[in-house]
């Protein structure tokens, strides 16, 4: 039995996870604009990985993949919505979840820099991580950080997540190499909190 | 591949078809099956592709239960309704070779099921439904540690009448328990 395109052996999933400020919902077409808005900013990009231009035709594809992905469970992606103006003011998600080893990859971009230094990443990384360990049940959430990026780092060792590895001079930007830490928090630390 | 003492679990190929077909079209193996609708060699052989699809997926795990000595497929069995969320999974088995009945051969195959689910699969919960008149079936999965834990009443229309379904699970604990305990 399919409701609203769930599949019946994973129902009471849920879709929208509302914080005091922010807001986590699905990502649509109509997101495309202002995403590309800020995403194709160097000051943006340059801490997540490789600055290049994404066509719009480009992002379309990449929304309706999310869409796809959900559905399959291999990874859940959110818009981060700002309550105050129903403004959409970043990404962020759930990706390559291993259902066996129930293990996921968090990324998250408050890419309106109007929006920066609000703690509103903060309250949307909690709830992506409420929403990993007692939606989605899983046992361990990690993510990779650029070295230089100091305020995400602080915000990640703030919710919980340990620094457990470094990747050596993984990243190339701005000519020159940057190390990539490796962060990570278990389901047990997490209850812990 | 799951290798156990008398029987292995292994992946169903194209020529499993003709064997599969001829045994389960055999109203006395369907006796205690969901289904007393005979199977064609290539609907059986359709299902057997879509198992593929379904196993790459991670919903549906379905294996044959081949004897060791001599090498021979004589039942079937899986893994259904897979729901990663909650970590829980379906059992479904038969040995669908009447002369391979009451020699614990599907006691051993359901304890390998288990074995896959549990520690492979990394599930909490394994479930089942079973005939309330198939007793055989009701001994084997309460000797390797399910319990009964409800009633589906007269949820099957079998023979003319309606016949209630039992349900039985066990958790991963349960399981790692009497394991611990050699019981299983």
């Amino acid at each position: 039995m399919l409701l609203a395109g769930i599949p019946e052996r994973d129902c009471g999933v849920i879709i929208m996870l509302k914080g005091k400020r922010v807001t986590l919902r699905g990502v649509e077409l109509t997101d495309v604009e202002e995403i590309l808005k800020h995403f194709n900013d160097l000051e943006i990009r340059q801490f997540l990985g490789e600055a290049i231009p994404i066509a719009k035709p480009e992002e379309e594809e990449w929304v309706r993949s999310t869409w796809a992905q959900r559905r399959e469970g291999r990874a859940h992606v959110f818009g981060i919505e700002f309550n105050e103006t129903q403004q959409l003011i970043g990404t962020c998600g759930l990706h390559a979840i291993s259902p066996i080893h129930r293990s996921t990859e968090l990324g998250i971009a408050v890419w309106n820099k109007d929006y920066w230094g609000k703690g509103l990443g903060t309250e949307a990384l909690r709830l992506l991580l409420d929403y990993a360990f007692n939606q989605l049940n899983l046992h361990r959430v990690w993510l990779r950080v650029i070295e230089d990026n100091e305020r995400a780092i602080h915000i990640y060792l703030k919710v919980g997540f340990q620094h457990t590895g470094r990747l050596r001079q993984c990243v190339f930007k701005q000519g020159g190499y940057q190390d990539l830490l490796i962060m990570d928090i278990l389901e047990d630390e997490y209850h812990k909190e | 591949m799951i290798r156990g003492k008398y029987v292995t679990l292994r992946g169903l190929e194209l020529i499993d078809a003709p064997e599969i077909v001829r045994r389960y079209n055999d109203l006395e193996v369907r006796r205690f099956l969901l289904s007393v609708v005979p199977i064609s060699l290539e609907e059986e052989r359709d299902r057997i592709k879509r198992s593929w699809e379904l196993r790459r997926k991670g919903e549906y795990y379905m294996f044959g239960i081949e004897l060791n000595k001599p090498k021979r497929l004589i039942g079937t069995c899986g893994l259904e309704r897979v729901s990663h969320i909650h970590r829980r999974a379906e059992v479904s088995i038969a040995i669908f070779n009447k002369t391979y009945w009451d020699q614990g051969l599907g006691t051993e195959a359901t304890q390998l099921l288990l074995h896959f689910g549990f520690n492979l699969l990394n599930l909490h919960s394994i479930w089942l439904a079973v005939f309330e008149d198939n007793r055989r079936a009701q001994h084997i999965y309460g000797k390797v540690g399910f319990q009964r834990v409800g009633t589906r009443r007269q949820a099957i229309f079998r023979d003319g009448r309606y016949i209630d379904m039992y349900l039985y699970d066990i958790l991963a604990e349960e399981y790692r328990h009497q394991l611990e305990r050699g019981t299983a």
